[in-house]
């Protein structure tokens, strides 16, 4: 049965994100789903399924555990929501100072609007997850006696997944994106829904057009990722290092394969995507992409390392300027384009999810130090 | 009689806290007011009553309470942190009544001075280096701190001593318990005509000398530094950027009815990692000899000692095609070819070797 969740097009664009319908039940997500505690070596990163299903990557485990929260009724979350010394308000609840945590990751539940951060505690290594509601009480969702699945990712023949760098839920499938810690190799799973335990995930690797040296690039690893549809064609949009973002149409993938991506847009060298969220706006829709600018030293874009890009999704359904003629977000110093701007409210982004229609829940850092949660109007 | 008044004394707070086994494990145990039923009590309506606290650096006690289980027995409320409490840190417990406000504090002992971890094996291990170099292995004695503050505490200094800038991927790649770190030198700066390689050169030029400098600062998981600065100083060959072949190792073949090690040598070192995983040695019905390999000095070499002795016959050596040298070349292609060429996808795979008398 194909889940409920749909595909939404806007009249004037041919394509369209995924979105969220909170209708939608998690049974419709999982299947075959068993009650315990899943046997989770590392929680990499999280992202939400429709239903308040939580589903968590595990590189170390090699696994996606997919978990029904029951979080499912809204607590909206003041206008001008904010709070200052976020980790510090994290670590205390288990009995931490802010240096003894790591945040890791950050997902907000379309469901309830609860914030679920992936959270590791640095002197025992363990990873958990932390929620944050509209009220802002900071509670554990701690993985023990849950209804979950829990789907192996396929072994890799030389060098195992190491870590899962993102997860996407496209409404017939989850996609995971992972790195291996000796090879420099692009490993995409994907996950057939609803996800069973019985299920299979398959394993591609991705052929990257990179654009700035004009050559084929098979090994890449993806580090963020974004379903998208167009012309009735689902894709995968991936982000890499350096920075190009392209497009993989995932109709007939299957195990093993290598599948060609289309580069749509090139933002530049000495970036490191951390997130993108798809969002509308005005009639329009648009993708939002957090970076870490590790060339912030030699060629820094404002005072903080994390800058984040305004996109517009027109742009990953080109079909004309593509690969070595994929837009460019710069010619030299100055913007090539308007439809690719730097958001300035959104500087020092760390982490990074859609709250709710209008609205970005952030991790920031502060120009004056410390790190601040807030609810952001989507730009 | 003293140890009796003792007891009485402490067993009459009305908050204390209980350490358990671990010191990092305590029990907090506090005079139950009257209106509260037995059983389990849900973390907010438990909060009320009593929260355990840690004290901030600024001495403050009123930061958000533990995250725990709550139950009242008998006179008594049990509060359980669900976490191991922080080495070296204070806690403050609090139990509020009616009429009053009952405080305890209990501190959890600095962790014990031990020997400081080291560093215990840098790979590739040899002092020569492609300027194309790929990834480092670094192997700690004791599992070390993770969080990206890493990447600013190892550094690739130059022959002047001035510090390489950005060199690294900044992606965390630790073993499951965090010994080993693969440090990956930025890709982008690698591969020739990537933006990031022509707008800031190349990590490593040519017939340099480098130190990789992993700093004292660096902390292990229990958040001690090293203490001592590791250094590595290598010099740079040209860079190669050329596959792996297979033919052009040199392979000692063992003598039948012994247990000798078959042994490979291979022209440039290859990626360590993957060397430990990459080959396998099968018989003429193409059965997987079971045996031990040894990765051999600088990497440039590989033995493999049979469980038991082999049996006259034809052998094969296998590699798989991902198998890497230092600068991420592989059997079927140079890390840095252009792929709008056909794929080498015959790549020779297989030595074929015969053990005889």
């Amino acid at each position: 049965m194909r889940p409920r969740t749909l595909a939404v097009r806007t009249a004037l664009l041919p394509l369209a994100f995924f979105a969220f319908v909170s209708a939608a039940n998690g049974a419709d997500v999982i299947k075959n789903a068993a009650v315990g505690t899943p046997k989770i070596k590392s929680i990499d990163a999280v992202k939400f399924a429709p239903g308040g299903v939580l589903l968590v990557g595990d590189g170390p485990g090699a696994q996606l555990v997919a978990v029904e929260t029951g979080d499912v009724k809204p607590k909206p979350w003041k206008a001008d929501a904010k709070t200052a010394k976020i980790d510090e308000k994290l670590a205390s609840r288990i009995g931490a100072t802010a240096k003894g945590i790591e945040i890791r990751g950050m997902a907000v539940n379309p469901a309830s609007h609860t914030a679920y951060f992936v959270v590791r505690k640095l002197d025992d290594k363990k990873t958990l997850i932390l929620t944050i509601d509209g009220a802002g009480e900071v509670g554990e969702f701690a993985l023990e006696n849950v209804k979950h699945v829990a789907i192996p990712l396929p072994k890799g023949e030389t060098a195992p997944v190491s870590r899962i760098t993102d997860l996407a839920w496209m409404g017939d499938r989850v996609l995971v994106g992972a790195v291996a810690s000796e090879e420099f190799a692009s490993k995409v799973c994907s996950i057939p829904a609803p996800l069973d335990p019985k299920g299979t995930a398959i394993g591609f690797s991705t052929e990257t057009y990179h654009v700035a040296h004009r050559k084929w690039e098979t090994k890449a690893p993806m580090t963020s990722l974004v379903p998208f549809e167009a012309n009735g064609k689902k894709y995968v949009v991936g982000a890499f290092a350096c920075t190009p973002v392209v497009r993989y149409p995932l109709d007939d993938v299957k195990a093993g394969a290598k599948v060609k991506g289309e580069s749509v847009i090139e933002l530049g060298s000495g970036n490191q995507p951390r997130t993108m969220i798809a969002y509308e706006k005005g009639g329009k829709s648009f993708v939002l992409m957090n970076t870490f600018r590790f060339h912030h030293k030699n060629k820094p874009f404002g005072w903080s390392p994390y800058v984040t890009f305004k996109m517009e999704s027109g742009l990953f359904a080109e079909n004309e300027k593509l690969n070595e003629k994929a837009i460019l977000r710069l010619t030299g110093d100055k913007p090539a384009t308007d439809k690719i701007t730097m958001v300035a409210e959104f500087e020092g982004t760390i982490h990074l999810d859609k709250l709710d229609k209008e609205r970005a829940l952030v991790v920031k850092e502060e120009k004056e130090g410390g790190l601040t949660l807030a609810a952001i109007p989507l730009p | 009689m003293l140890h009796v008044i003792l007891l009485v004394s402490v067993f009459a707070a009305p908050v204390r806290v209980q350490p358990g086994p671990h010191a990092a494990e305590v029990t907090v145990i506090a005079r139950a007011p009257g209106n509260v039923p037995a059983g389990k009590l849900s973390q907010k309506d438990g909060e009320k009553l009593l929260r355990f606290v840690l004290v901030s650096e600024t001495g403050d006690a009123n930061g958000p309470a533990m995250l725990g289980a709550y139950e009242q027995r008998g006179d008594w409320l049990i509060f359980t942190p669900r976490f191991k409490l922080a080495a070296g840190e204070r806690y403050h417990a609090t139990l509020t009544t009616r009429t009053n406000t009952f405080r305890a504090e209990y501190r959890v002992p600095a962790n014990p001075p031990t020997k400081p971890t080291t560093v215990a094996a840098v790979y590739p291990s040899t002092e020569v280096l492609p300027a194309n170099l790929l990834k480092l292995y670094l192997h700690f004695s004791k599992p070390m701190r993770e969080g990206p503050a890493i990447f600013d505490r190892i550094k690739l200094l130059d022959e002047k001593g001035e510090e390489v800038e950005d060199p690294w991927r900044r992606t965390e790649l630790w073993n499951e318990d965090a010994t080993r770190l693969t440090l990956w030198i930025h890709p982008g700066r690698v591969k020739e005509g990537v933006n990031l390689r022509d707008e800031l050169g190349p990590v490593l030029e040519p017939k340099r000398r480098y130190t990789l400098v992993l700093s004292e600062k660096l902390l292990d998981a229990e958040g001690r530094p090293l203490g001592t600065a590791f250094k590595k100083t290598f010099r740079t060959t040209d860079p190669v950027r050329a596959a792996v072949e297979v033919k052009d190792w040199k392979l000692t073949a063992p003598k039948s009815d012994t247990a000798q090690a078959l042994e490979v040598r291979f022209p440039r070192p290859l990626d360590r990692a993957l060397l430990g995983r990459s080959l396998t040695v099968r018989d003429a019905q193409d059965e997987r000899v079971p045996g031990k390999a040894t990765v051999g000095e600088r990497e440039q070499s590989w033995t493999f000692q049979p469980d038991r002795p082999w049996k006259a016959g034809d052998y094969t050596l296998t590699a798989h095609e991902n198998l890497e040298d230092l600068a991420g070349n592989t059997l079927l292609r140079p890390f840095d070819l252009n792929l709008k060429l056909p794929e080498k996808k015959d790549a020779p795979r297989a030595l074929r070797f015969r053990v005889g008398s």
